[in-house]
């Protein structure tokens, strides 16, 4: 699984999680590559939300190691995720609604000159990254009049900007409509372009099969299932081996 | 396209749209006594009082919080600066320093505790600023349970708030900073983020609780500078200092476009909503109403005010919301 330029982007290794007794997370070893897009399939209660909190520094492990770009490392805070070039968005919680699609895309970040904000660098900017990814949404729209897959836009949008190098997807097509989740895979598949790994976390198979490189399924806290997509004829050779692997679990 | 623009101009101005109707209103009942210069300065004049007290309320709503111990705490900072004016002699070097520096020291020290409360700790701000409210009034009585009148206190206290055009052009100067503050640098403009969504913003390392807090401290520097300018315009510190201003302040914030739910309006919008305050507590002064009847007046325009914010919210969404998610 790794790539022949060096060591994996993120490396995790035997990633354990208790919440008083239940057993969220149980050793799970995961590897994710520059510009790979990994499918982190799993009912609710399997896991693969408590993996991402860890990974955004909102959660932390109790055991086990992680590694970014072949280094040992240690994510504490959010900041720390963000520092290394993780960006994270979580169900219905990566926008403020009431402010404009241009405050978003740099919310925390503002640019400024001389210590004021730069607005019209954020309106330009804004203006040109909804442009590359196809939408035709205004820098001085308020986000809560986008629509689902709109708002998915901005954050990937965000994340490309401010280089990130993993993004983690909670959910991203959760009650969207077709043409929302058609929107949110070519989103990811900029990002890939662009050399940006991402995780797409969600419970519906059909959502992500058509995008991913690799599919990391995961039940009761156990990895069950993970496989790079070349070694799977289609999406419903996958829901086979899913089921045969969480019975054998 | 342009119809939604001047409609959406509207919605935002309306307290300007208000402003001139009651205005008319006013002087088409009285045309000798409102369509006069010395009137219409008064009218400003009159306004920069309870103008502090509607940005300092303004600031706070915009975080999606409320305050009602404003108008107390700067009855709390007005008397107790007076009480230690009265020992400091007028013609001392750092007098005027401290005309200035204690009213706007005491008003932050307000400012912060319910800063402390209801942003770090996450009380509830409406019982929070309850139990303030009480106790500023509680402490201002301690202190001196009687006014204060200007032969009491050094000339220059009083001075910077009797002066109508320095009066005026303070306020101006300083809304001109807020407006620019809460627009243009990113810890003023953080108030309409956490406003807005405070879970996000802590997601983007804008700390709500931070923010609340300097919110608050911000609002108790504007009761502080009320309480001077009231004192200049009372010509003393009456016990009652600004007693009144509380709802008032409110209904002018929010009549000015300033969002009950917070992270949304505009400072420029509440000093048009301060002139309305100002403009009806004049109108109805000069129609002699009497004080019963204009508390009741006050209190519709209270009530108006909310209605008017969920009237407006209503209608930005008709206009906003672009015609392919209807």
């Amino acid at each position: 699984m790794i790539m022949a330029g060096g060591p994996p982007l993120l490396s995790l290794r035997g990633i354990h999680k208790w919440f008083g007794k239940v057993h969220a997370l149980n050793g799970v070893d995961v590897d994710v590559n520059p510009g790979e897009i990994v499918g982190l399939v799993g009912d609710n209660g399997s896991g693969k939300s408590t993996l991402i909190k860890i990974l955004a520094g909102v959660l932390h492990k109790d055991e086990g190691e992680i590694r970014w770009r072949g280094k040992k490392t240690e994510i504490r805070s959010v900041q720390d995720s963000r520092r290394l070039g993780i960006e994270t968005v979580f169900q219905e919680r990566g926008l403020v609604e009431s402010l404009t699609v241009s405050k978003n895309v740099f919310l925390g970040r503002e640019p400024t000159r001389f210590g004021v904000i730069d607005f019209r660098k954020m309106a330009a900017d804004s203006d040109q990254l909804m442009a590359r990814l196809g939408l035709r949404i205004k820098s001085d729209q308020e986000a809560r009049f986008c629509s689902g897959g709109e708002k998915q836009g901005i954050i990937v949008s965000r994340a490309m900007y401010f280089g990130a190098k993993l993004i983690n997807l909670d959910e991203p097509t959760r009650a969207l409509s077709v043409r929302g989740v058609e929107q949110v895979r070519n989103f990811v598949k900029e990002l890939k372009n662009n050399s940006i790994a991402s995780f797409f976390v969600t419970h519906n198979l059909y959502d992500v099969y058509p995008v991913a490189d690799r599919f990391v399924v995961m039940s009761r806290g156990e990895k069950i299932v993970d496989i790079e997509k070349k070694g799977v004829p289609s999406v419903h050779a996958l829901e086979e081996m899913i089921v045969k692997s969480s019975l054998r679990a | 396209m342009k119809v939604g623009r001047f409609q959406l101009w509207l919605l935002d101005n309306v307290a300007w749209v208000l402003l001139v109707v009651f205005y008319a209103g006013f002087a088409g009942a009285n045309p000798q006594a409102m369509i006069n210069i010395d009137t219409l300065h008064f009218l400003l004049y009159s306004a920069v009082p309870i103008g502090f007290v509607v940005l300092a309320q303004s600031v706070v709503l915009i975080t999606g919080n409320f305050d009602l111990s404003i108008a107390e705490a700067a009855g709390l900072a007005g008397m107790s600066t007076g009480v230690v004016l009265m020992h400091v002699p007028g013609d001392a070097w750092f007098t005027p320093a401290l005309c200035v520096i204690l009213p706007v020291a005491l008003g932050a020290m307000c400012g912060a505790l319910n800063g402390a409360l209801v942003g770090k700790l996450g009380l509830n701000p409406f019982l929070v600023t309850m139990g303030t409210q009480i106790g500023f009034q509680g402490l201002k009585l301690l202190i001196r349970p009687q006014s204060i009148w200007s032969r009491d206190l050094p000339p220059f206290f009083i001075s910077i708030g009797a002066n109508e055009v320095s009066s005026i052009v303070i306020f101006l100067v300083v809304l001109v900073c807020l407006w620019f503050f809460l627009t243009y640098i990113r810890g003023g403009a953080y108030l309409y983020a956490v406003g807005g969504d405070k879970e996000t913003s802590n997601m983007f390392g804008i700390r709500p609780d931070n923010t609340i807090f300097y919110a608050y401290l911000l609002s108790g520097i504007f009761a502080g500078l009320a309480a001077i300018f009231y004192a200049g315009f009372n010509k003393g510190i009456p016990i009652n200092m600004a007693g009144g201003a509380l709802f008032p302040a409110f209904a002018g914030a929010v009549i000015g476009g300033v969002a009950i739910t917070g992270g949304r309006g505009s400072v420029v919008g509440a000093f048009a909503g301060s002139l309305l305050i100002g403009l009806l507590e004049t109108g109805l002064t000069m129609f002699a109403i009497s004080p019963d009847a204009r508390k009741v007046a006050f209190a519709i325009l209270v009530i108006g005010s909310i209605l008017l914010d969920r009237v407006r919210g209503t209608l930005r969404d008709r206009i906003l919301r672009p015609s392919s998610i209807v």
